[in-house]
């Protein structure tokens, strides 16, 4: 018997849940375990290279966000202040400068660090790169431009180049040109297939949770990275949740239980305590959430038509393409103009920046998101919470202080 | 404002080396740009979302090529009023067809200048305005969707260039004269075109920078270090990493 949509999105929940184990510490030790070259990065560092020379990266910032939302959160923040984090630092470095210091990583094959997306993983690249126990083991470093001139993409794809070149040192294991490309011709695939998921949310009422987006790019993304196992399933699930929204957008169905009276964009990254905060905002004021960082994809295909260009275009993707490094890496104009087009795209009524304590570039922005607000006629709001540590501002201060700005307003 | 006045003349000669490799080039006839215009435009006109199983034609997927800039200038008789060219085929020519697609806007206008820039070089920021059509939310690029029913009662290049003429127009009363260039033709000529755009964007970037500035605020270095205020703590910061990565352990 066929499933229900409903039915087919606990599915894909069910499985995206199962798959982002590999995300947490517990992953990583995991990953470790399977015996094929393991390496540990700091941030994202493109899957389609790890998963064209079969390996294995785990990524330090994920497993520190991922561990933010699970038990005993609160007291391994509070432990990496007591070994000297800066307290201020955004708290899923702060779990992850925690697994470092508290030595409950394996050691990896390699260790790859970046200064992208922002300050806080940079420092967190250093704090990996002169750990003692980890003193003897291989180091690359990747350098991300701030610009996005052809020049950039250019620099960047050659410090992809040299990244292979270090993996291929280290691990004996090559980037085959063949293999790259097939693997780029599915990357390709998904990004489309995410970028379809994108535009189908625009129809009102929204059909399916925003939320969905994030979960398929952390998939093809994340997980991909840590097993090139999971890289062709991740378009498989992509396909099936295109499919349903489809069939939902042609139903004119919105999100289940939800009577859509307005549309927001959460300008930030999607926080651990989420699910205490946006189902409540849907199901008590209509208030759909339509887009966040990581729900926000600017679809660039990876040219295959030569080494060069595969390097050069996974480089564009990676600086232009990328979930915080878009908005973290790049000028204030890249930043507000998106503000724009998303509301525009999506009919948001309300941007809300959340502000996130940890996101110093975007707090250092705030005031230029607002005259870009104030220009365009779109009502916004700040809020200052910690998107990782619930302690700093509860869901519920956040719920009571979004119904003020939209009862304020009267879009609700 | 001459900044693109040498663009304009750019893409015409463009439009001419096309021409002369024999490429469909198609100069199509403009009557008032919304009388017997086959589709709605204006807000909401194009409500809902072009599905998969709906697409007639897909236009500038960034796998297929994609360019999209305008151009403008206080010189209105710079800009031929309502001419539209085509090079390459026609919507109806491309059922079930995803096209390169290439877009030039050029506008003429004594009152435009480079504060008309941000409303002015957002091709994409046309949303839900044209009935049957549908631009996706990617930048510096048009990638969009043309649905089934829009195709029969007859839309076409003449009517998107129509109906962006229209819709610019509405929007900022200084335009005087307007004129679009479409490039279906293929990868290789939106390339060229792209060329174009890639110069185009870095005089675009100096005045956005420009803008900017005259608000209160730096959004990025200046591209000359020399005469960068902030380069003796540029040159300590690089200094400082250059010292630390010298320290950092290294494999044995």
């Amino acid at each position: 018997m066929a499933m229900n949509d409903q039915e087919i999105l606990d599915q894909l929940n069910a499985e995206a849940n199962e798959a982002f184990k590999a995300l947490t510490i517990a992953g990583v030790n995991e990953n470790a375990r399977k015996g094929r070259p393991f390496i540990i990065a700091s941030d994202d560092v493109l899957p389609e290279i790890s998963v064209a020379m079969d390996l294995s990266i785990s990524i330090m910032t994920v497993a520190g966000a991922m561990g933010t939302g699970g038990p005993g959160a609160a007291e391994r923040i509070d432990k990496a202040t007591e070994m000297g984090i800066e307290n201020r630092l955004c708290a899923s470095v702060k779990m992850a400068a925690y697994y470092l210091q508290a030595g409950i990583l394996p050691v990896p094959d390699m260790i790859i660090t970046t200064n992208s997306p922002c300050d806080a993983v940079e420092m967190l690249g250093q704090m990996m790169e002169n750990y003692q126990p980890w003193a003897k083991v291989p180091k690359f470093r990747l350098d991300a431009p701030h610009g996005r001139e052809a020049a950039d993409f250019a620099y960047f794809g050659s410090q992809l180049k040299e990244m292979a070149l270090a993996i291929e040192k280290v691990t004996g294991k090559k980037l085959a040109l063949k293999r790259f490309t097939e693997v780029a011709e599915e990357s390709n695939k998904q990004a489309k297939l995410i970028m379809d998921f994108q535009e189908l949310k625009r129809a009102v009422p929204c059909p399916v949770d925003q939320d969905m987006a994030r979960k398929g790019w952390e998939m093809a993304r994340w997980v991909a990275g840590t097993d090139p196992a999971v890289f062709a399933k991740a378009t498989g699930w992509l396909e099936r949740l295109v499919e349903m929204t489809e069939r939902r957008v042609r139903q004119k169905q919105g999100i289940d239980g939800v009577a859509e009276k307005v549309r927001f964009l959460w300008y930030d990254v999607s926080p651990s305590w989420g699910a205490k905060l946006f189902p409540r905002l849907q199901k008590e004021l209509g208030a759909v959430c339509m887009m966040n960082y990581y729900s926000f994809a600017n679809w660039l295909p990876i040219d295959t038509s030569s080494m060069d260009a595969l390097l050069q275009s996974a480089a564009k993707k990676y600086l232009m393409g990328t979930p915080m490094t878009r908005q973290a890496m790049h000028s204030a104009d890249v930043y507000c103009e998106d503000i724009v087009r998303i509301c525009k795209d999506f009919k948001c009524a309300a941007m809300i920046m959340p502000c996130h304590i940890g996101h110093r570039d975007t707090n250092a922005y705030h005031k230029l998101a607002k005259d870009t607000c104030r220009a365009n006629g779109i009502p916004f709001f700040f809020i200052g919470c910690d998107v990782w540590d619930e302690r700093y501002m509860s869901p519920d201060v956040v719920f009571d202080r979004m119904k003020t700005f939209f009862q304020a307003t009267g879009l609700v | 404002m001459t900044l693109f006045d040498a663009y304009i003349r750019k893409v015409s000669e463009y439009v001419e080396e096309m021409r002369a490799q024999g490429r469909s080039v198609k100069v199509l006839s403009t009557p008032a740009l919304l009388e017997g215009l086959p589709v709605k435009i204006g807000p909401g006109a194009n409500p809902g979302v072009i599905l998969r199983e709906d697409t007639y034609a897909e236009l500038g997927n960034p796998e297929a090529g994609s360019c999209a800039f305008a151009l403008f200038t206080d010189k209105p008789g710079l800009i031929p009023d309502g001419r539209i060219t085509l090079i390459g085929p026609d919507i109806k020519e491309a059922a079930g067809q995803s096209l390169p697609f290439g877009q030039v806007l050029m506008m003429g206008g004594a009152g435009l200048d480079d504060k008309n820039l941000e409303e002015l070089q957002q091709p994409g920021f046309i949303g839900d305005q044209i009935e049957g059509y549908m631009v996706r939310s990617s930048s510096q690029s048009v990638w969009s969707r043309v649905s089934k029913d829009a195709a029969a009662k007859g839309f076409d290049f003449t009517s998107l260039g129509r109906a962006l003429m229209a819709l610019y127009r509405s929007g900022n009363g200084n335009i005087q004269a307007m004129e679009a260039v479409f490039v279906t033709s293929g990868r290789d000529d939106i390339k060229r075109l792209d060329d174009i755009a890639a110069q185009v964007r870095k005089i675009n970037k100096e005045l956005v920078r420009q803008a900017w500035k005259l608000r209160g605020y730096d959004i990025d270095c200046a591209s000359d270090c020399s005469s960068c205020g902030d380069k003796a703590v540029c040159d300590e910061i690089k200094e400082v990493l250059k010292e630390q990565q010298a320290r950092s352990p290294q494999p044995d």
